[in-house]
């Protein structure tokens, strides 16, 4: 276990190597350089010229290759070039108001969408799973600028339960709107995920042993089938984790998160290649992490799961 | 017994004047709550190239000259008066004094010269290079040659001295732009590249705080040369999406904002709310560009067929009701524009020219658009309008920052671009829409007409030369399709008063606002 983690985690280094090398190269190919953004209307030939032969942007691709992997394997993302911020004190501002966001809503979503999921599976084909699984469709093909939109207009402006967007003093009632928004397409897919599995668990030969041997339904479902359904279950749950981690654009925007996602977003339309590189980065090592604590989880959820 | 009457009506009248007088009497106090749909890049002036980046940093410092609260007009600001000699090459202005950096520290014309100074450095990688270049020494400060910019020499502690390389009589008006504005050299020296996160000047705001992406918030300089501004503090909140923030707006959270596009009808026909909308012609003129390097574009017939085919007044009135059909460059309510432009809407006419140039079949083009909502759309009514007239036009959308490069390039045989006022003078407009370092255009007699633009200080002969050359470029086959001017719906809440709507994005410092608390 120890040898396979060790593995694992120098296995790291190359991915991340190879996903500052794919960066590079995207943001090299690409048109457009941070120059136009920063010129604006004023970008005319010896202005354009001038300010990146400043900012250095005009050295060949190898040295500015170069000059990015060896101040990255140092820990310095570099600076904006819009802003003249660290990249770093950037995200260490955005980050754990993602985190607040998408942990929450990983949260909301697992409760609700493997809680509707076992009892669509238990209650197969009775008005209670159709109604369930109707719902799930519904949120799943709602379009989230929508559905947030809606939920402002109804908690917010009509009912005045929830402030409509930002994150105020930081207090609970700012997060569950965006929380909600973000979580209910996740809920909704876990739900329909978790039937599915728990549907095949439950025709599994040990269930039916366990039903002989005159286990009460409900230890059935919550002891021996909600354990082996969590194992596939929980793969989409982290999955889903390190996605919203990586930003969530649309609801950050529409209610004035000021996350990860947003930032993101915005140094690529103007094409602020040091935050661009730097963010890639950050939400890859994300990703990669996730992926290894899923693995180690199903150690923790399936014992028969050996890595050694 | 009419005498009496008259009496009281009188009386009664004054009561009501003094009452309605009082008032209105600006109240000092209170906080004022705004937004904006993205963060600012900066507040540190020597990299304020965006307009909301600009229009923040005006709050924080102050410039040598101003644009005027209630006109366009260039007021002195730090500089009290100036002299202007040697043809308009040489500039002595005389400066404040007692005026005080929000630090403590007094304001000196050594200020002046570093703030200046610090744009030409070549370390600083200032974009703003372009708008004082005219001023002597800066080409050889820029290349690392001299420490400094040598055309500007500091006389005494009150007085500063500006030579320029040729005469340039808009000289002034460059000086309302952020780029300009003042900062002290120790601030600047112990925040280094961060100073734009504690920027420190000696306009009517104090910055405070700011989260970035959230909020910015301002409080009153109580020392303010001018005075204090009526307001305690300001709170900006970053709210991206149009929607949401109408949504808190109606909820009272803010107290002004912009009308979206989508809810502008439903707020134009509430009655309650009538009196507090606001509708400003912006200075502003979108067009459809079509680049002479491209065949067949070269040819100032296809030119103008195109300019025939193309109804700007129905896109207009089918798109933006609110906004202005363009006939020329100028915008409305700006002077400079030709009283000899017209709407001109003739397919009949349009097929003829195609005709004569060689191009009965029509041809076919590309049409670069960026991939905006707005873009798009027009991008389609051309399409449409062309294809009536044989022209075939294939849409390329891409996302700004390709569009735009490419556009920059001169590779967009013809583009959907707009040009925004950095200041209300028609040479703006022409210099970057008409010279010959744009990117469609070249022709030497409207350099030379520029230049004699560039060189008076009298709006009038500007303003006579502008027309000339609008008349010019039209016979010669101008190759902009003139579309459109903006304006920005804005609304306030009751409680707000004051000189709030500015045309210049550069003109408001917000000491002109003030809340009524009675309302509120």
């Amino acid at each position: 276990m120890t040898q396979y983690l060790i593995r694992r985690l120098l296995l790291i280094v190359p991915v991340l190597l190879g996903v500052m090398l794919l960066t590079f190269f995207l943001m090299y190919i690409v048109p457009g350089d941070p120059v136009l953004s920063m010129l604006g209307q004023h970008a005319s030939d010896d202005n354009i010229a001038r300010l990146r032969e400043q900012l250095k942007l005009n050295r060949p691709w190898y040295v500015q290759l170069f000059s990015y992997l060896n101040r990255t394997i140092r820990g310095d993302l570099g600076k904006s070039y819009l802003t003249h911020l660290p990249v770093t004190e950037a995200l260490s501002q955005k980050l754990p108001n993602t985190a607040r966001l998408a942990v929450t809503a990983i949260v909301f979503s697992t409760i609700m969408g493997v809680s509707i999921g076992i009892i669509s599976a238990v209650f197969q084909n009775t008005w209670i799973d159709h109604a369930a699984m109707t719902f799930a469709l519904l949120f799943i093909s709602t379009p989230i600028f929508w559905f947030g939109m809606v939920l402002i207009f109804f908690f917010s402006m009509t009912l005045g339960w929830f402030p409509i967007s930002g994150m105020g003093d930081g207090s609970l009632k700012y997060l569950i709107l965006p929380a909600f928004t973000l979580g209910s397409r996740s809920a909704a897919f876990l739900a329909r995920y978790t039937r599915s599995v728990m549907l095949e668990v439950i025709r599994e030969d040990y269930i039916r042993t366990a039903r002989a041997k005159g286990v009460k339904e409900k230890l059935v479902v919550l002891k021996h089938a909600l354990k082996n359904v969590l194992i596939p279950v929980s793969t989409v749950i982290g999955l889903n984790l390190a996605s919203y981690l990586n930003g969530a654009v649309l609801t950050e925007s529409i209610f004035a998160w000021p996350g990860f996602g947003r930032y993101v977003v915005e140094a690529i339309q103007k094409r602020d290649f040091q935050v661009i590189a730097g963010s890639v980065l950050v939400g890859a090592v994300i990703f990669v992490l996730f992926n290894l604590m899923v693995d180690m989880l199903y150690v923790a959820l399936d014992p028969r799961i050996k890595y050694d | 017994m009419s005498r009496k009457i008259i009496f009281f009506t009188f009386i009664l009248l004054l009561l009501v004047g003094m009452t309605v007088m009082a008032a209105e009497k600006p109240q000092y106090g209170g906080t004022l709550h705004l937004s904006n749909d993205e963060d600012w890049d900066t507040l540190d002036p020597v990299y304020a190239s965006g307009f909301d980046a600009g229009e923040m940093a005006v709050k924080i410092f102050d410039g040598l000259v101003r644009f005027d609260y209630y006109s366009n007009d260039v007021v002195p600001d730090l500089a009290k008066s100036w002299e202007i000699s040697e043809n308009n090459t040489k500039f002595v202005f005389k400066l404040r004094k007692g005026v005080k950096f929000h630090n403590g520290r007094e304001f000196t014309a050594e200020d002046v010269k570093y703030s200046f100074d610090r744009i030409y450095d070549p370390e600083v990688a200032s974009p703003g290079t372009w708008v004082f270049d005219m001023i002597a020494g800066t080409d050889e400060a820029l290349a690392g040659e001299t420490n400094g910019v040598s055309g500007i020499k500091v006389l005494d502690d009150y007085t500063v001295e500006f030579n320029l390389k040729y005469p340039f009589g808009l000289f002034l008006t460059h000086l309302t732009l952020p780029y300009g504005l003042i900062v002290p050299q120790e601030e600047v020296e112990k925040w280094g590249e961060q100073f734009s996160q504690h920027p420190v000047g000696t306009g009517p705001w104090v910055f405070s705080s700011w989260e970035h992406d959230d909020e910015l918030i301002l409080t009153a300089n109580k020392d303010y040369w001018q005075g204090r501004p009526y307001l305690d503090k300001v709170v900006y909140r970053v709210i991206p999406q149009p929607l949401t923030d109408i949504a808190e707006f109606e909820a009272g959270n803010l107290d002004y904002t912009t009308v979206p596009v989508e809810e502008r009808k439903r707020w134009v026909n509430d009655e309650e709310w009538q009196d507090y909308i606001h509708m400003m012609a912006e200075l502003s003129t979108y067009y459809l560009a079509l680049n002479t390097d491209y065949e067949p574009f070269d040819n100032p017939k296809i030119r103008k067929a195109i300019d025939y085919a193309i109804d700007s007044a129905q896109i207009t009135n089918a798109l933006f009701p609110h906004y202005v059909p363009a006939d020329d460059a100028i915008p409305e309510g700006m002077p400079g524009g030709s009283p000899n432009s017209k709407l001109l809407y003739d397919p009949e006419r349009a097929k003829e020219l195609l005709a004569e140039a060689g191009y009965a079949d029509g041809f076919e083009m590309e049409l670069w658009t960026s991939t905006g909502n707005t873009s798009v759309r027009i991008g389609g009514v051309i399409q449409a309008l062309l294809g009536r007239v044989g022209i075939d036009v294939n849409l390329v959308k891409n996302d700004w920052s390709v569009f735009y490069s490419t556009v920059k390039s001169g590779n967009a045989p013809a583009y959907y671009l707009s040009w925004w006022a950095d200041y209300a003078d028609p040479y703006n407009f022409l210099k970057a829409l008409y010279s010959s370092d744009g990117p469609v255009f070249d022709k030497p007699v409207v350099d030379k007409m520029l230049e004699e633009m560039a060189r008076t200080t009298n709006v009038e002969a500007r303003v006579e030369i502008s027309k000339q050359i609008i008349d010019f470029v039209r016979d010669t086959g101008d190759p902009f399709v003139w579309l459109y001017h903006t304006s920005a719906t804005t609304i306030k809440q009751p409680w707000v008063k004051g000189e709030i709507h500015h045309q210049m994005y550069s003109a408001d410092k917000l000491v002109t606002w003030w809340i009524d608390q009675d309302l509120k």
